[in-house]
Order: structure tokens, then sequence, then C-alpha cells
């Protein structure tokens, strides 16, 4: 069977998509700064590309909507480093509790009350409040209630990079004694991007600032189904 | 599902494969598995009408079968490492999407990222205090009951 030209340019996306990302994690490991982020470089190639070959986003959807699929089986592989932390959430879950919670409510209380200052429209609003929590826990929390999932995507990815990079500022200046509270910092912060950083600093930063991370994602997710179905 | 990562093990030897490899390829073979868990959850909410995403219903599903070792780690390790190490991968066409929204750009954006700026910290270093109080709490208390 023949294949047209045409047929054959969404998949090209997908090609120029995944070899962007291969090569800017190159870029990265040599360079290592927080601005050769491979999701920055990657985000920024791509559009700088669609832009140039005057291509619509809704064709460079067509060849690449597969891949926001594997974010659900992705979201399932979040189990697995919560079984592998079983013996630390067993001995410490009032700890990672606190963190999730407390954490929670400042990234919802202090977006919507920014979001309201500024006087930003609703939809951007609701776009903006889960953006604390990874990115697939966040996209589903934003559609549920009103938000654009899209955007909040957007939103996400600001929020790890500037997380990461204020993240060592702010772990020089307060008085942390515990590795658990680095870690809920991290974690909670700068989701993807600050368990990264927290796995640099020490082992158990690290596991506090994923379990902080999938546990905060999870809570988001969950309140933002049950106000999805009271609205 | 054994049977199919199991078959691979001697099949890849082989074909003299490095461990490296081997253990690379028997990943990608497990991400069908964790794409199998996702699509019975997500039919499963749809069902039953529950309100939560199906990504979110597998997660908890994968949690009980491996807490209660129906699904050994070994047979979703791999997989699962694969798909959180290419997590970014995934989002990069959603964030794409703000070439459609060319309004952010301008005032709006900037709005936009100041409420990040300043909400970032407040949430760092919120979340880092009330856990860091929490622990010292704690450990007091465990020296006292020592």
């Amino acid at each position: 069977m023949m294949m047209s030209a045409e047929s054959l340019i969404p998949m090209l996306w997908s090609a120029v998509t995944i070899a962007l990302y291969f090569a800017s994690r190159r870029l990265h490991r040599a360079l290592g700064k927080w601005w050769s982020s491979p999701m920055l470089v990657t985000w920024i190639a791509c559009g700088a590309l669609i832009l140039a070959f005057h291509t619509t986003y809704q064709d460079y959807l067509r060849g690449t909507g597969w891949m926001i699929t594997l974010l659900g089986p992705a979201t399932v592989a979040f189990a697995l480093p919560i079984h592998e932390q079983r013996a630390l959430i067993r001995k410490h879950w009032p700890l990672l509790v606190v963190g999730v919670v407390v954490g929670s409510a400042i990234a919802f209380g202090s977006s919507w009350a920014l979001a309201a200052a500024l006087d930003l429209p609703s939809n951007v609003r609701a776009s903006l409040l889960p953006r604390s929590v990874s990115t697939p826990f966040a996209m589903a929390a934003s559609a549920k209630i009103g938000g654009l999932p899209e955007l909040t995507a957007s939103f996400t990815a600001v929020t790890g990079l500037f997380g990461a990079a204020v993240g060592d500022l702010l772990l020089a200046r307060l008085p942390l004694r515990s590795s658990f509270a680095r870690g809920a910092l991290l974690g909670m912060g700068a989701h993807g991007a600050g368990v990264a950083k927290a796995h640099e600093i020490g082992q158990e930063e690290g596991a506090v600032a994923g379990l902080i991370m999938v546990f905060a994602g999870l809570l988001n997710v969950v309140i933002a189904s049950f106000v999805g179905v009271i609205y | 599902m054994e049977a199919v990562a199991e078959a691979a093990e001697p099949a890849s030897r082989r074909l003299g494969l490095t461990p490296g490899k081997r253990r690379f390829l028997l990943g990608l073979l497990q991400i069908p598995i964790l794409f199998g868990i996702w699509w019975i959850a997500d039919v499963a909410v749809k069902a039953g009408h529950v309100p939560i995403p199906g990504g979110v219903a597998g997660l908890f599903l994968l949690w009980g079968l491996l807490g209660t070792g129906l699904i050994p780690v070994r047979w979703i390790r791999g997989g699962a490492k694969h798909l959180l190490d290419h997590l970014l991968l995934f989002f990069v066409p959603p964030m794409l999407a703000l070439i459609n929204h060319p309004e952010l750009l301008g005032w709006m954006g900037l709005k936009l990222l100041l409420a990040i700026v300043v909400g970032v910290p407040l949430v760092m270093g919120g979340t880092a205090l009330v856990v860091e109080l929490g622990f010292r709490w704690t450990s007091r208390r465990d020296d006292d009951e020592r």
C-alpha cells in the first residue's frame, strides 16, 4: 500500500519531537545549566520549527497525540516509587501527610489569591491552580475544575523550571536541619525538576521529594475530581 | 504476560545482547502491561461513573497489586522506569498548545509569570518550615520516650 506524502507529515513531527528530545538530553548532560533543561530546549526548538514551517498546532497534534496517550500509563507507573518506598511511608507517614496537605493548601491558596489579585480570566485561573504537582496529575486536575489542561502543562513546566532554580537559594537560607524538610521543599515546590535536584542532594531527600510529589498529585486530582462533580 | 517477559530473556541472550540492552528491551516489553492496567482502570471508572481519571485509578490498582504480590515488581519495574524517565517527552505536545494562545505572550503572560514567581517560594518555604517543625516535634517526642 502506498502512503501519500501528506499522511506521512504528521508522523514526521513525532520523529522530529523525539529526535529533539534525545538531542537536548545530550546537550543538557554536556552543559548542566538550568536553561539547558531538556524540557525547555525541546519546547522552544519544537515551537520554533512549527512556526517556521507554518504548521498549525492541530496538524502537529495529529502526529504527536499518541504521546499524550502515554501520560495515562505513565501515571500508573508512579505506583513503582510508592511501592519501593513503602518502608519510609510506613515509618514517616504523618510527616508526609502534613507536607502534602499544607503544601497543596498553600499552592492552591496562593495561586487563587494571586490570580484574583492580577484579575486573570476564570479558565486561566483554573489552569493555574494545580500547577505545583507533576504534569500528568496537574493536567488531569485542571480538566476537572474547568481549566485548559494544555495551558496547565505550560504553567507546570515554568513552575518546575523556576522552582528548581530558586530551590537552591531557599535551601541555603532556611534553617532546615532535616532531610525531610529539604525533600518536601523541592518535591512540593518544583515537582519533577525538584525531585531530580533532591536526588543530587541525598538519597533520603530524593525519596521524600518523590513521595511528596506523587501524593500531592494524587491529592490534587482527587480533590479536583470531587470539586468538579459538585460544580 | 510473564511468559512474554521470560521468553524474551533467553532469546535476547542468544542474540548476544549486553545486559544493559537486554534490560532496556525487557523494559519496553513491560510497557504494554502498564498500558493494560491503565486501560482496565479507565474502563472501570467510566463504567462505574467514578469521577477520578483512569490513570490515577490505575495507579491505585497497581499499588494494590504490587502490595499484595499479585504482580511481582520485576514484571513492571523496567517499563515503569522507562515511562517515568521520559515523562517530559509525553507532555511536550500539550505544552506546545501555547502556539494557539498568542494572548499569553503579552501582558497576561507577564501576570502569569508574576503569579508563579511569587507563588513558588511561598509553597516551598511554607511546606519546608511546617515539615521541619513536625520533624523536630516528633523527634523530641521520640527522645522523651527513650
